[in-house]
């Protein structure tokens, strides 16, 4: 698809870009930066999702203290600008992945700001989930962890998947900026080569390939959820 | 042995102090005594808000507790650690008004949920669960999904998945208090059939009287956390003690009438005696009484009142415009009243 564009355009610095494997490289870097960021960002959110909805007062692990901890630290850093937070987890960033620029340390301040991001859409679904359910369970004799992972995540599924597509949007956006600090990926490519050398084209393909990324996993994301709610 | 038994049970909630109430502590329910005898239907019957719910769900230890002792078939209930608790729930079945079935499982899987939680190895469950769905009507629904029930079916499912560890006791929170006239028959239909068949134990919780009279033996009635009666069903028709027994009656038997609706019969029939006969009919037959106006000489209009069965037995309230002299009618009531209550309007 991209050498028939080349072709429909004509020569440009497009055409250099795709035949000498820039483009597709930023496609891959973009990708592979968002799957590692989700994939962990979802563990962690995960984990601190269920846990302040399950230590909340009336809950299933009701414990003020934990909860008021949860919440603090996820008050704090989920509202900071990401391209703040990539600075601000820099020291930590490279304690961790021995660098502080480039992807490694985007990826690892990815995967923290996924995190808290997927923290609160894990706990807002399962307030989506009737409390009456988690009574029965209750009632039925179950233990507090088959409850957990045997009704509480089966019965927020459907808005989970549809919460995690959310939020693959927002990691594919939040990855852009890698470009401005030293990372690859799609938004550098377009920085790079589009902005600072005024080849709009390039921007513009930038932007269609982000629309189509975007879209496909709406669209399986969507799909899943469907298949699941039996809608 | 009782199979429930609450013993000066209070119930306070902790609550956030307000600008409004300084109070920070809820009383819901007050030193409440009652014993449930195995077999039977108890019902339990009081406003929102009474503390039913709350009652309810001290039973299988969903709530603990503020003092006093739960016993369930002898043992202390209070007392017992998580785990414990976990096995007593196991043996105790319990319904919701809103049904409260798992969307994300099958009618089959919902019914399968508490086997898997007792234990039960999958070829067992499979067949119980196909036992069950037979018992409630939904064999063709055991694939389907809650999503596509209506009320009366789900609630079928809530008993079937309440009964699949054939537990001696079965709790019902205002069961039919989100279903329609006709299918709130079916699934008292249906309880009653749980009694009577497979012997279990009930506890129906309801704020209509009408639930009260179809099923329960037993009730006990709850007035902002207090016992305020409790008795046979029949005698608490028949013979309501408290304001509130007496209301809760009155929504089902039209009480004598009173103010306006009395002035447009009086109107209605004048130079009549309107009076107001109970008939508890163990003790005497309508036609005992009627007899007693024909030979005084009186004729009579039936002008309000309604009759009931209750456990088989029959219940009157009815309200007379007695049309006679008022010698024969001042020399007749006394012998009406020695056999039934009579109440000259
Ligand atoms: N967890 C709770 N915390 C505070 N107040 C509660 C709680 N549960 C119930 N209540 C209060 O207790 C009272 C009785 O509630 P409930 O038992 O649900 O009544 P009913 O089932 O008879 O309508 C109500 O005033 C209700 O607001
Ligand atoms: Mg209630």
């Amino acid at each position: 698809m991209l050498q028939w564009l080349c072709d429909a355009a004509g020569r440009t610095r497009l055409c250099e870009l795709v035949e000498r494997g820039y483009l597709t490289k930023a496609i891959f870097e973009t990708l592979y930066m968002v799957t590692i960021a989700l994939g962990i960002g979802v563990v962690i959110g995960l984990i601190v999702g269920l846990g302040l909805y399950t230590t909340r007062k009336g809950g299933l692990y009701a414990n003020r203290a934990v909860y008021a901890v949860l919440n603090l630290i996820v008050n704090i850093f989920r509202p900071i600008p990401f391209v703040i937070f990539i600075g601000a987890v820099q020291p930590l960033a490279r304690a961790v992945t021995g660098t502080g620029i480039g992807n490694p340390a985007i990826i690892f301040g990815l995967s923290i700001a996924a995190g808290f991001f997927v923290s609160r859409i894990v706990e807002q679904n399962l307030f989506s989930v009737d409390p009456g359910v988690v009574e029965a369970a209750r009632a039925c004799g179950a233990s507090r962890p088959r409850i957990v992972f045997g009704v509480l995540i089966p019965e927020a599924l459907g808005p989970l998947i549809l919460g995690l597509t959310f939020s693959f949007v927002a990691v594919v956006d939040a990855s852009a900026i890698a470009g401005v600090l030293g990372g690859g990926g799609l938004g550098n490519f377009s920085l790079s080569y589009g902005f600072r050398q005024f080849d709009t084209l390039v921007t513009w393909v930038t932007v269609v390939i982000i629309i189509v990324i975007v879209q496909a996993a709406q669209l399986l994301g969507n799909w899943a959820a469907r298949r699941i709610m039996r809608r | 042995m009782a199979v429930v038994e609450l013993r000066d049970v209070t119930k306070t909630f902790e609550v956030a102090r307000t600008k409004t109430s300084p109070d920070r502590e809820l009383m819901v329910l007050d030193r409440v005594n009652l014993s449930v005898e195995e077999g039977e239907i108890f019902g339990l019957i009081g406003y929102s808000g009474a503390g039913k719910s709350t009652l309810v769900r001290l039973i299988n230890a969903l709530t603990p507790v503020t003092s006093g002792q739960v016993l369930v078939e002898g043992r202390e209930v209070t007392a017992l650690k998580e785990p414990e608790l976990r096995t007593l729930r196991r043996n105790i079945g319990m319904i919701f008004q809103q049904f409260n079935l798992f969307n994300s499982r099958s009618v089959a899987g919902n019914v399968a949920y508490p086997l898997a939680i007792a234990g039960v190895p999958r070829a067992e469950r499979d067949v119980r669960v196909a036992e069950l769905l037979e018992f409630v009507g939904l064999s063709d629904k055991a694939l389907t999904y809650p999503d596509q029930l209506s009320g009366g079916q789900k609630q079928r499912v809530g008993i079937a998945r309440a009964l699949a560890t054939r537990p001696k006791l079965l709790l019902a929170d205002e069961a039919t208090s989100a279903l329609d006239p006709e299918t709130t028959q079916e699934v008292l239909a249906l309880l009653r059939r749980v009694n009577t068949e497979l012997g279990t134990t009930i506890v129906i919780i309801t704020h209509e009287m009408a639930v009260i009279r179809d099923t329960a033996h037993r009730v006990a009635v709850l007035d902002e956390g207090r016992i305020v009666e409790t008795g046979e069903v029949y005698d608490l028709f028949a013979n309501p003690q408290h304001p509130v027994t007496a209301r809760f009656v009155a929504t089902v038997i039209s009480p004598p009438p009173t103010g306006e609706t009395l002035q447009t019969i009086k109107t209605h029939h004048p130079k009549t005696t309107v009076v107001a006969l109970r008939f508890d009919e163990d003790r005497v037959n309508q036609a005992d009484v009627y007899r007693l106006f024909f030979e005084a000489g009186i004729a009579f209009e039936l002008v309000a009142g309604g009759i009931e069965t209750i456990q088989q037995r029959h219940f009157a309230q009815l309200t007379l415009a007695l049309d006679g002299s008022p010698a024969a009618i001042a020399d007749v009531l006394p012998q009406v009243s020695e056999l039934v209550h009579t109440e000259v309007l």
